[in-house]
C-alpha cells in the first residue's frame, strides 16, 4: 500500500500531501485510545472521505459534460474505441497498435482516443474470439495479422476472416528464408535441391500453424518431392538461436528479425517479397531465383460482423490518416514494416488472395508425440495411491511449520474460523461476480467489498469502520485511476 | 565506459532511476502485480523519451521488481513475484519467530550481491557467454528441466511422497491449453478460455496469496498473529557478508548462468540455487523452517538472473526472459538494433544499460535498507485492513494480466485448492515448480523429438544433455538419501 501511495504521488502530483500522511497514520498506528491527538485525527479521517467523494463526483461530472457536448453532433465515436490486440503488451503487434494509437491521439484524428487492450493467448485466438462476440457497435475492434488465416486453416479455431468485417490493412512486413552463417546452403536452389534429395531430413524451425510454417509449406510446393521436417520452435529469437546453435537447418523470419539477427550470423537465402527491399538490397527474392513464393505478413483491423458501415468508414479514415503521418512512418521504418494501406475493395481482394494462398497448402500432421498429459495423469495417480497407502495425506495438522496448529480445538473456535474464512471467500466471489456483470463501476464495487470484508473480520466499532472506509476509498480510487489513466487497462 | 557515466548523472536520469527502482520494488512487493506487467504497461509511456532515458527507467524497474518480491514473501508468506517463491519457505518462518528484520536484511544483502555478480559477468563476459548459451539444444534444455524437477524432492518438506504428489499435480495443472507441439487446444473441458491454459500468475497468487488470506481469516480468532508483530530493525553486520560468502557466490553464479539460458528465467534460478545450497549445507534439516542460508540462496539467485538474462539480449539480440523481450521492443522502438553491432554503433547505449543496472542495484539496496523498518510494520497492519487490501490487489492483478475475468476465477479456485492442499499436508512449492517447468520441458522435448523424428537418444549422447541427465540421477539419489538420513537423525533425536 505504501507502494501504491508512492506510485500515486509520482504520477499524480495533484493530490494533496495531507491525504497521504493521514492515511499512513490511520492504518499504521496501533489503536491508542484516550489521546487528544486521536480526536483531531478522527476528524480528519472522517472528513477526508467526503472531500474525496466530492472530488470524484466533480471529476465524473466534468467528463460527463464533455461527453454530452460531443454527443450533440451524434457523430461516431462518442467514447473511446477499444482495440483488442490479441498478443501480450510489449510484443510486435502491441507496439504497432500503440504507435497508431499515439498518432490518432496526438493528431486528434478521432474525437475520442482509442484504447489498446491486450488479450493474449492461444496464438491470438482468445482475443479474436472475444472480438467476434463483442457488440457490433464500432467501439470494439481488433488488430490481428495473417494469424487470423493460419489459425483457421491449421484447425486451432473454426472461424477466419469471414467471421469479421475487415476495416483496413495497415503495414506489411516481408518474410525471408534464413539459415545459420555456417550453413552449407548458399542459395535457395541449393537448399531446395537438398530438401528434394533428402525428404523429411532438413529441419525447418517454425511456429506450427503460424505464418512461419506456411512459408516453408509454400516453398515445398514449388519443388516436387521436397518435404521439410518441421519442428515447433517458437518465436523469431528462438528460431534464430536454434539455427545458430546448429540444432535446426532453416527457418523463416520477418525482415525486422533478419535485420536484428544479421550481425549475429543470420544468413538470408531469399526474400519472399515481390521485389528486393531497400533495407536488404543484397538479398535476392525467391521469384528471382525461380521459386514462385511470395509471403508477407499484413496487419489487419477487424470489427465484429454487423458493425455499421459508416462507423467502419470513420475508423478506416482515421487509420489511413495516421498511416500517412510522418510520425508513424518514421516509427514503422524502425520496425522495418512497410507503410501499406488498404481498405474497401482493395482490402477484400487482398484478403481473398491470401485466403486462397493459405488454403492451397495443407498442414501435414507432424510427428506423433507421446501423450504427455496421460503420462502425467498416470504419475499423479501413482503418487496419490502411494500417499493414501502410507497415510501421509489427510485432514489434520499441517506439516508446514508456518501453519499454526489448532490449539484447544473447541467447536466454537472452529466455527468462527470456518465462518471467517468462508465469509472472506464468498464475499470475494460475490465481488468478482458483480464486477464481471459490469453493473456498477469499479470504485463503488471495490469500496463496498473492502468495507464488508473488514466488517466481517473485526468487531464493529466506529473507529474501525472509518479506518476501513478511508483505506477502501483511497485504494479503489487510486487503483482505478492508475489502471485506467496511466496503464490503460479496461477495468470492468 | 566511464565517459557515459556523465549521461547517467543528469537530473532526469537520476530521477527516472529512482522512480523506476522504487516503483519496481513496490510493484514487486504487491502480490498480483508483476514486473513484466509494470514494464510492458510502462513501455508506451517511454515513447516520448530518448532511447537512453527509456532504458534507464525500464531497467531500474526490472531490478526493482525482482528485489521487491522478497518483502511480502517474508512478511506475509505471499511471494510478490514468482521468483521469490523460494524465499517464502524460510523467510516467513523467520518472521514468525520475530526475526523479520533479520530475514529482510539477509534477503536485501543477497539481492545486492546477486545483482553485482551478474553485473560483473554482463560487463566482462557477455559475448562468449551468449555464444555458449546457444549451444544448448532442445534436449539439453529438457535435461536441465528434468534436473530442476528432481529438485522437487528437496523442497518436499517432511513427506517425500506428498512432495512428489504435489509436483505431479503441478505438472497436471499445466496440461490444459494449447499443446506445446502443435498449438492445438487440449483438455479444455469445452471452455474456450482454457485454450490458453492456466496462467502462472493467477495460479501462483491463488495458491499463496488467496490461500494465505484465507489462513489469516481462519486464524483471526485464534490469536496466532502476535509473534510477527514484534517489529525489529534490520540487523546485518559485516561478518554476515563474509560468513555467507560461499553460498552468496555460488547462488549468484547459478542464478547468472541459468538466467543466460533463454526462456528458463528467474523462477528456476532461485529453485536450483536453493536446492544446491541445501545439499551443500551442514544444516540441511533447517531448510524450510527458517534457514538463513535458504533466504540468501533464493534471493541472490533471483537477482542474479536479471544480469544473466540481459547477456544474450545485449550480445545477440535474443531476449532471455519475458521482461527482456519487452526491453528488446523498447530498443527497437527507439531505433536501436540489439545485437553485436549495438556495442559498435551505439556503445553509449550499452554502457547506459550496464551503469543503470549497477546503480539501480545499489539504489535498491539503499532504499530497502532504509525502508525495512517501515516495511516490517506491514505485517502488523490490522488484519481487517490487510485482508481486503490484498484481495483487491489480487483481483485487479489477475484481471489486468489478460483483461479477462477468467483469470480471476482461476485465482480464486487455486486459492481454495491451496487452502485444502495445506490442510491435507501437501506442500505448495513443488506444485508451483511442476507447474512452471511442465510447459518448458514439454516444449523442448517436443521440439527435440520433432527434430530427430522421434529419437530419444540425444538425451544421453549429446554432451550437455548427457551430463545433465547423469547429474539429475545423482542428485535424485543424493537428495533421497539426505532426506531419509535427516529423518533418521530426527527420529534418533526424539528418542534421546
Amino acid at each position: 500500500m505504501e507502494g501504491l501511495n508512492r506510485f500515486w504521488q509520482a504520477s499524480h502530483s495533484t493530490m494533496s500531501p495531507t491525504v497521504n500522511s493521514s492515511r499512513f497514520h490511520s492504518t499504521d498506528r496501533r489503536p491508542n485510545r484516550n489521546s487528544g491527538r486521536d480526536l483531531l485525527k478522527t476528524t480528519v479521517v472522517v472528513g477526508l472521505p467526503f472531500f474525496l467523494v466530492i472530488h470524484v463526483l466533480l471529476l465524473s461530472g466534468c467528463s460527463e459534460n464533455a461527453l454530452s457536448s460531443a454527443a450533440d453532433g451524434r457523430e461516431f465515436p462518442q467514447k473511446a474505441i477499444k482495440v483488442i490486440v490479441p498478443f501480450s503488451a510489449g510484443g510486435g503487434s502491441d507496439t504497432f497498435a500503440r504507435i497508431i494509437q499515439q498518432a490518432i491521439d496526438e493528431q486528434e484524428l478521432l474525437p475520442n482516443p482509442i484504447v489498446v487492450i491486450n488479450v493474449p493467448g492461444a496464438g491470438g485466438t482468445i482475443g479474436s474470439r472475444r472480438t467476434k462476440n463483442a457488440r457490433p457497435d464500432g467501439y470494439t475492434i481488433m488488430q490481428l495479422h495473417d494469424g487470423i488465416l493460419t489459425s483457421k486453416y491449421s484447425g486451432i479455431v473454426h472461424y477466419g476472416p469471414e467471421a469479421f468485417t475487415p476495416i483496413a490493412a495497415t503495414g506489411e512486413s516481408i518474410m525471408i528464408i534464413g539459415v545459420g552463417e555456417n550453413s552449407p546452403y548458399q542459395s535457395l536452389q541449393e537448399l531446395m535441391k537438398d530438401v528434394a534429395d533428402r525428404p523429411d531430413e532438413v529441419v525447418f524451425a517454425s511456429n506450427i500453424g503460424a505464418p512461419s510454417q506456411y512459408a516453408g509449406l509454400m516453398l515445398e510446393k514449388t519443388t516436387p518431392g521436397a518435404r521439410f521436417r518441421y519442428s515447433q520452435t517458437g518465436d523469431g529469437a528462438k528460431r534464430f538461436a536454434g539455427l545458430h546453435g546448429g540444432h535446426t537447418d532453416v527457418s523463416a523470419f520477418s525482415l525486422a528479425e533478419y535485420i536484428q539477427f544479421r550481425p549475429s550470423g543470420l544468413k538470408a537465402l531469399a526474400l519472399l517479397g515481390k521485389s528486393r527491399h531497400p533495407e536488404a538490397r543484397d538479398v535476392p527474392t525467391a521469384l528471382e531465383q525461380g521459386f514462385d513464393v511470395v509471403s508477407t505478413n499484413m496487419i489487419f483491423w477487424w470489427a465484429p460482423i454487423g458493425t455499421p458501415p459508416e462507423r467502419i468508414a470513420v475508423i478506416s479514415e482515421a487509420l489511413e490518416r495516421a498511416m500517412q503521418s510522418d510520425q508513424v512512418r518514421e516509427r514503422l521504418a524502425q520496425l522495418k514494416t512497410d507503410p501499406v494501406f488498404l481498405s474497401g475493395s482493395e482490402l477484400e481482394e487482398e484478403l481473398k488472395t491470401r485466403s486462397e494462398l493459405i488454403a492451397s497448402v495443407s498442414v501435414r500432421p507432424t510427428l506423433e508425440l507421446p501423450d504427455f498429459p496421460r503420462w502425467i495423469a498416470g504419475a499423479v495417480a501413482v503418487f496419490a495411491v502411494l500417499a493414501l497407502t502410507f497415510n501421509t495425506v489427510g485432514f489434520g495438522r499441517s506439516g508446514d511449520q508456518s501453519l499454526p496448529e489448532p490449539s484447544n480445538d473447541s467447536t466454537r473456535t472452529d466455527f468462527v474460523s470456518w465462518r471467517n474464512a468462508t465469509l472472506t471467500l464468498l464475499t470475494t466471489v460475490v465481488y468478482v461476480i458483480v464486477l464481471s456483470m459490469n453493473a456498477i463501476g469499479y470504485i463503488p464495487c471495490t469500496l463496498a467489498f473492502m468495507i464488508f470484508v473488514g466488517l466481517c473480520l473485526s468487531p464493529t466499532t466506529r473507529r474501525m469502520l472509518v479506518m476501513n472506509g478511508v483505506l477502501a476509498l483511497i485504494l479503489s480510487v487510486s487503483l482505478h485511476l492508475v489502471f485506467t489513466r496511466i496503464f490503460v487497462i479496461d477495468l470492468p | 565506459m566511464l565517459d557515459s557515466l556523465s549521461n547517467l548523472f543528469t537530473l532526469e536520469a537520476l530521477f527516472l532511476m529512482f522512480l523506476g527502482t522504487s516503483l519496481g520494488v513496490v510493484v514487486g512487493a504487491i502480490p498480483g502485480l508483476t514486473g513484466a506487467m509494470l514494464i510492458a504497461l510502462s513501455l508506451p509511456l517511454t515513447f516520448g523519451m530518448s532511447g537512453e532515458m527509456a532504458l534507464v527507467l525500464l531497467i531500474s524497474m526490472y531490478v526493482g521488481t525482482v528485489s521487491g518480491g522478497l518483502v511480502t514473501a517474508t512478511l506475509l508468506r505471499i511471494p510478490g513475484t514468482p521468483a521469490s517463491m523460494m524465499t517464502t519457505l524460510d523467510g516467513y518462518p523467520m518472521a514468525v519467530e520475530g526475526k523479520s528484520g533479520r530475514a529482510l536484511g539477509l534477503g536485501v544483502m543477497a539481492s545486492l550481491v546477486g545483482g553485482l555478480v551478474s553485473w560483473g559477468f554482463l560487463v566482462i563476459l557477455s559475448g562468449p557467454l551468449a555464444t555458449l548459451s546457444l549451444q544448448f539444444g532442445p534436449f539439453d534444455f529438457f535435461a536441465l528441466v528434468m534436473m530442476a524437477l528432481i529438485l522437487i524432492v528437496s523442497v518436499s518438506g517432511e513427506s517425500l511422497i506428498n512432495g512428489l504428489l504435489s509436483g505431479a499435480l503441478g505438472l497436471l495443472a499445466a496440461m490444459p491449453g494449447a499443446s506445446a507441439a502443435t498449438g492445438q487446444p487440449r483438455w479444455t473441458l469445452g471452455f474456450h478460455e482454457l485454450n490458453d491454459g492456466l496462467k502462472l500468475l493467477p495460479v501462483l497468487i491463488g495458491l499463496f496469496a488467496v490461500n494465505q488470506v484465507l489462513n489469516e481469516a481462519w486464524n483471526l480468532n485464534r490469536g496466532q498473529e502476535a509473534s510477527i508483530l514484534r517489529s525489529n530493525r534490520i540487523s546485518l553486520s559485516i561478518s554476515d557478508w563474509f560468513s555467507n560468502r560461499v553460498n552468496l557466490l555460488r547462488s549468484s553464479l547459478l542464478g547468472t548462468f541459468i538466467g543466460i539460458l533463454p526462456g528458463i528465467g528467474a523462477n528456476i534460478g532461485s529453485v536450483v540455487a536453493y536446492s544446491v545450497a541445501k545439499s551443500q549445507s551442514s544444516h540441511p534439516e533447517k531448510f524450510g523452517t527458517g534457514s538463513e542460508e535458504g533466504i540468501i540462496a533464493s534471493e541472490a539467485a533471483n537477482n542474479a538472473t536479471v544480469g544473466g538474462a540481459l547477456i544474450p539480449l545485449i550480445a545477440m539480440g535474443i531476449p532471455g526472459s519475458v521482461i527482456d523481450a519487452i526491453l528488446l521492443g523498447a530498443l527497437v522502438i527507439h531505433g536501436l538494433q540489439p545485437g553485436p553491432l549495438l556495442m559498435e554503433q551505439n556503445p553509449e547505449v550499452v554502457h547506459i544499460i550496464m551503469w543503470t543496472m549497477l546503480f539501480s542495484n545499489l539504489l535498491m539496496f539503499g532504499l530497502m535498507v532504509f525502508s525495512i523498518r517501515w516495511l516490517a510494520k506491514l505485517a502488523s497492519l490490522p488484519k481487517h485492513l490487510l485482508i481486503p487490501t490484498i484481495l483487491t490487489f489480487c483481483v485487479i492483478g489477475s484481471y489486468a494480466l489478460a483483461n479477462r475475468m477468467f483469470d480471476v476465477w482461476v485465482m480464486l479456485g487455486f486459492g481454495l485448492i491451496g487452502f485444502f492442499m495445506e490442510r491435507w499436508r501437501i506442500p505448495l512449492a513443488p506444485f508451483v515448480i511442476g507447474f512452471v517447468l511442465a510447459p518448458i520441458g514439454e516444449e523442448h522435448l517436443s521440439e527435440g523429438l520433432m527434430q530427430t523424428n522421434g529419437d530419444w537418444s540425444p538425451l544421453l549422447t549429446r554432451p550437455i544433455a548427457g551430463t545433465l541427465t547423469a547429474l539429475s540421477i545423482a542428485l535424485l539419489f543424493f537428495t533421497v538419501f539426505q532426506h531419509y538420513r535427516g529423518r533418521r537423525v530426527q527420529a534418533k533425536g526424539q528418542d534421546d
